[in-house]
């Protein structure tokens, strides 16, 4: 009995989030990104990293499986998670972003997944932030999908600020074929612009665009899911991502997006764009 | 009695592993998802894609 006390207790204490800095939408925001989560090969190296280039804050705790997880702060919201997974034998790297769409029902949305030529990477389960599964999809990119339990962060909490996820954004190598795909699984709106690099497509949801679709840039590329974080200077946030042992793929210039972003790697080889806060919406 | 007590004690740890899988402290995920990721580096060939 003194352990079920000692338990509820850390349920009642120090063990829940403090959320008073953050404000929640009243009901699901369909398709908004709500969660992002670095799977690393290197945790401690990661949060030097992270807490370098961000000023993240991280509270370190434990994923449902038991291996090591530290959630980080940008101030006083959560913004990102941070998992350890062991390096694979064959020598290929698992380091990844991986954002989590918002669903109305993560089993239901597998349903769908399937019947549209997508696979289940992770299969649904209930962890701390609700419930949550990971798909690949027909060319292979793999996603995160979710229904929080503590609501959708509304837009307010989650406004692009240096610091922070600001955009994300998918690397198709073919775009028609993804834009129906998410189309028919998460019930996006489609928007098409035209600019100077191709076609973007903004997916959306009552108004707001909330992901982007662009064409692959090069056939030795899978198709990847990329997470935007704000940054005050790409030129300075990519010579810093170096500093911290990260590696600069495409450095900032004036012809692409005039400058605003800046495609970087971190040290063990997760990619994610650097990308100047005050130009929102990261489509250029 | 002995057979009361070890009930009690399955009730227990029960009880204090549900308590603490429900609240444990924060919002996020932490799914390993082991997927092999190409090579990054190739994403500067198309650069003009991102203009």
């Amino acid at each position: 009995m003194v352990l079920v006390a000692a338990g509820l207790a850390a349920c009642t204490t120090s063990s829940k989030p403090d959320l008073s800095g953050m404000t929640f939408a009243d009901d699901p925001l369909i398709g908004k990104v709500i969660w992002h989560d670095l799977i690393t090969e290197d945790l401690e190296s990661a949060k030097r990293f992270y807490g370098g280039m961000f000023d993240w804050t991280f509270e370190d705790t434990k994923a449902p499986s038991g291996q090591d997880y530290s959630v980080a702060r940008s101030g006083n919201v959560y913004v990102a998670g941070m998992l350890t997974i062991a390096s694979p034998e064959d020598g290929s790297n698992y380091s990844r972003w991986l954002p989590y769409i918002s669903v109305s029902d993560v089993d239901e949305t597998l349903s769908k997944v399937t019947a549209a030529g997508g696979s289940v990477a992770a299969t649904a389960r209930d962890v701390n932030l609700g419930r949550v599964a990971a798909i690949l999809d027909p060319e292979g990119a793999v996603i995160g999908l979710a229904r929080s339990r503590f609501g959708d962060p509304d837009d307010q909490t989650t406004s692009a600020a240096p610091g922070r996820p600001m955009w994300t954004e998918l690397l198709a190598d073919d775009t028609s074929a993804a834009i129906s795909f998410y189309q028919t699984t998460i019930g996006y709106d489609v928007r098409t612009l035209e600019r100077r690099g191709g076609q973007y497509t903004l997916l959306g949801s009552n108004g707001v665009d909330r992901v982007g679709i662009m064409k692959n840039p090069s056939e030795d590329v899978k198709p990847v899911w990329l997470t935007y974080f704000g940054v005050t200077d790409p030129v300075a946030a990519a010579a810093k991502a170096e500093e911290l042992g990260g590696r600069v793929i495409l450095p900032p210039s004036p012809e692409l997006r005039n400058g605003t972003l800046a495609v970087v790697e971190d040290p063990s080889g997760a990619i994610l764009v650097l990308q100047d806060w005050s130009n929102i919406g990261g489509e250029g | 009695m002995q057979k009361a007590n070890r009930v009690i004690a399955v009730i227990a740890i029960l009880l204090t592993s549900l308590s603490l899988a429900g609240c444990s402290g924060n919002v996020g995920v932490g799914v390993s998802v082991g997927i092999p990721v190409g090579n990054h580096g190739y994403v500067s060939v198309g650069g003009t894609r991102w203009r």
